[in-house]
């Protein structure tokens, strides 16, 4: 019953964590207990996770040995308790069953565990179960461009928005005959995409989670705003409605030919402009930052980071259609006048996008080696390469487009319109690697403790020596397979001879999602040869394995090993 | 009162609905 009892301390670990730490939904407790026997058949299985669970996307099997379903029924929700979700079962013989769940987080990241319980007195061997596998992400394709196209509409919308109101609104008085109207087509247009976009993404999504095809909008409309992501999503399709309706009436009601706003559009500015900051908190609300604690912190950055790609973003686009629209004549006076205040205002918005990014990264990223180590890091090295790209080509436009334009170059709209073109394209392309970035679950806290690492060695049988000065240590793990009994041994050697009488301690850390550390004592076979044999890899993945080694008479040190285990 | 007041006002008004909205997305998130 080895493997009972390290599933009962994963339980437990799993029970110490401190939820606050975890950014996705943890399983806190089951009824009945994991890897225990009772003696009743339960009537139910009672799962407590660390959040509110929406029964509706929730998985729960429940099978036998010979893998047939016991379930009699669909989770629901326990009344007056939401973290909770009860999954009704048939009346159950003596045996072993295997609980496999899957629920969403509030972030919309697919979650899934198994255990193990036996009902007795005599439940028999403990038989091979197979866990189902559900190969479901948040990633698939069709997922990550439904929402980069909701970021660039929302994001672009409000930028274009600032640029016509804000930006550009003089020029109509500096250049006679200038018209503001193209600048309003394109607000129309990014809003209309982006009020498209934020349905289509949400009914997506809740396909994938509930399992179904996106056409069976009879059943996945119902329940598209039972998660708290869907929610706050189509929260942000109103919000973005609300945005059209004060956009347009402060449009509506602007005077750019007056030099002075009256009060009625001092009114209906800020109006609009609150508005659009209303629709900045959503997203920010559905992803990470809404989950990270200090919220107090991470949620003002993210506002303030997509606040300031707006303004960057939507501001291009914007100049390119003035580029577009002045005709030739005009086209240099123009860009003469707009391109110095944006330039200003953009280069404000980028410090603040790198000020706030810096800061996310700050506290998303355990380790430095995160960046290059995890899908989430590389992704992030993504989105800040194509970032740098189109800050080269926005430097290049402030040092040498500017000056020209004020001098009136004839040449320097045509320089002015490619570096913008390139520029947008490398703004568009990172916002595509921040969709796939926040669609990425952050790398697990576990890594920070996983450092100095040793050797990297799986997957496959792992038979390795590793110096520490003056102690050399030889690991085996066979097989490194996960969810099955593993031989774990440490021979301690000085100078060729073992070293009898060592304190050795194994911490065991799952580095691809969060999960408890589990720690065992080895125990000494022969002099020097210490060893267990545990299921500690619970499951597939990468694993920090730490030796914590204390000699008789010498001093503690740590020997850390970062382990792949197979299926 | 004129009509482009009346519009203004609709945009004040659109402004308290998106700020409802989103101040009850963030009460239920924390």
């Amino acid at each position: 019953m080895r493997r009972t009892a390290l599933l009962t301390a994963v339980a437990a670990a799993a029970l110490a964590l401190p939820a606050a730490a975890w950014a996705h939904a943890a399983l806190l407790r089951t009824v009945p207990e994991a890897s225990r026997t009772i003696n009743t058949p339960p009537p139910e299985v009672r799962l407590t996770y660390s959040e509110p669970i929406a029964p509706r996307f929730a998985i729960v099997s429940v099978t036998d040995a010979a893998g047939q379903q016991v379930t009699s029924g669909q989770p629901t929700g326990a009344p007056g308790s939401p973290q909770t979700i009860v999954t009704p079962l048939k009346r159950v013989p003596e045996g072993w069953y295997l609980v496999f769940w899957r629920v969403i987080s509030a972030d919309g990241h697919p979650v899934r565990g198994a255990f193990i319980f036996a009902v007795g007195p005599n439940p028999g061997p403990q038989p091979q179960f197979r866990v189902p596998s559900l190969s479901e992400t948040a990633t698939t394709t069709r997922l990550l461009v439904s929402r980069w196209l909701v970021f660039l509409s929302v994001l672009s919308a409000l930028g274009l928005f600032v640029l016509r109101a804000l930006i550009a609104r003089p020029v109509v008085r500096a250049v006679r005959g200038t018209s503001l109207r193209p600048l309003n087509v394109a607000l129309a247009v990014a809003v209309a995409v982006a009020l498209v976009a934020i349905p289509v993404y949400v009914l997506l999504a809740t396909a994938q989670f509930t399992l179904r095809s996106f056409w069976d909008l009879g059943a996945i409309v119902p329940v598209a705003r039972d998660s708290s992501f869907g929610r706050d999503f189509l929260d942000l399709e109103l919000v973005v409605a609300l945005f059209a309706v004060a956009a347009g009436a402060a449009l509506f009601v602007d005077r750019p030919e007056r030099e002075h706003r009256s009060v009625v559009e001092l009114l209906a500015l800020p109006a609009a402009l609150a508005t659009g900051a209303a629709a900045l908190l959503l997203p920010a609300l559905a992803g990470h930052a809404g989950q990270k604690s200090p919220r107090g912190l991470s949620l003002p950055l993210d506002v303030f980071h997509l606040g300031a790609v707006a303004v960057w973003l939507g501001g291009l686009i914007g100049l390119l259609v003035l580029w577009l629209s002045a005709g030739r004549a005009r086209r240099s006076a123009v860009l003469a006048d707009v391109v110095p205040r944006f330039s200003a205002v953009a280069f404000c918005s980028v410090l603040l996008l790198i000020g706030t990014g810096t800061g996310q990264a700050l506290l998303e990223l355990p380790t430095v080696a995160s960046l290059w180590q995890t899908s989430y890091g590389q992704a992030l090295l993504w989105k800040i390469g194509l970032l740098a790209g189109a800050l080269a080509l926005a430097g290049v436009n402030l040092a040498r487009t500017k000056p020209r334009l004020e001098a009136g170059d004839a040449s320097a709209p045509q320089l002015l319109r490619r570096l913008v073109q390139g520029e947008i394209v490398l703004v568009v392309a990172a916002l595509f690697a921040a969709a796939v970035l926040s669609s990425l679950a952050p790398p697990s806290s576990a890594l920070a403790k996983v450092q100095n690492v040793a050797a990297r060695v799986g997957p496959g049988p792992v038979a390795t020596t590793v110096s520490k000065s003056p102690y050399k240590l030889r690991v085996q793990v066979t097989p490194n397979r996960a969810a099955v009994p593993n031989a774990f041994s440490l021979t301690l050697t000085r100078n060729g001879k073992p070293v009898p009488g060592a304190e050795v301690i194994t911490k065991f850390d799952m580095l691809d999602m969060q999960m408890g550390e589990q720690s065992f004592r080895l125990r000494e076979q022969r002099p020097g040869v210490f060893s267990k044999s545990a299921p500690a890899l619970v499951m597939v993945g990468h694993w920090g394995l730490q030796f914590e080694v204390t000699p008789p008479g010498g001093k503690p040190f740590v020997v850390t090993l970062l382990d792949k285990a197979s299926g | 009162m004129s009509a482009r007041l009346v519009i203004a006002l609709v945009a004040v008004a659109a402004a308290a609905a998106a700020w409802v909205i989103a101040l009850d997305a963030l009460r239920q998130t924390l």
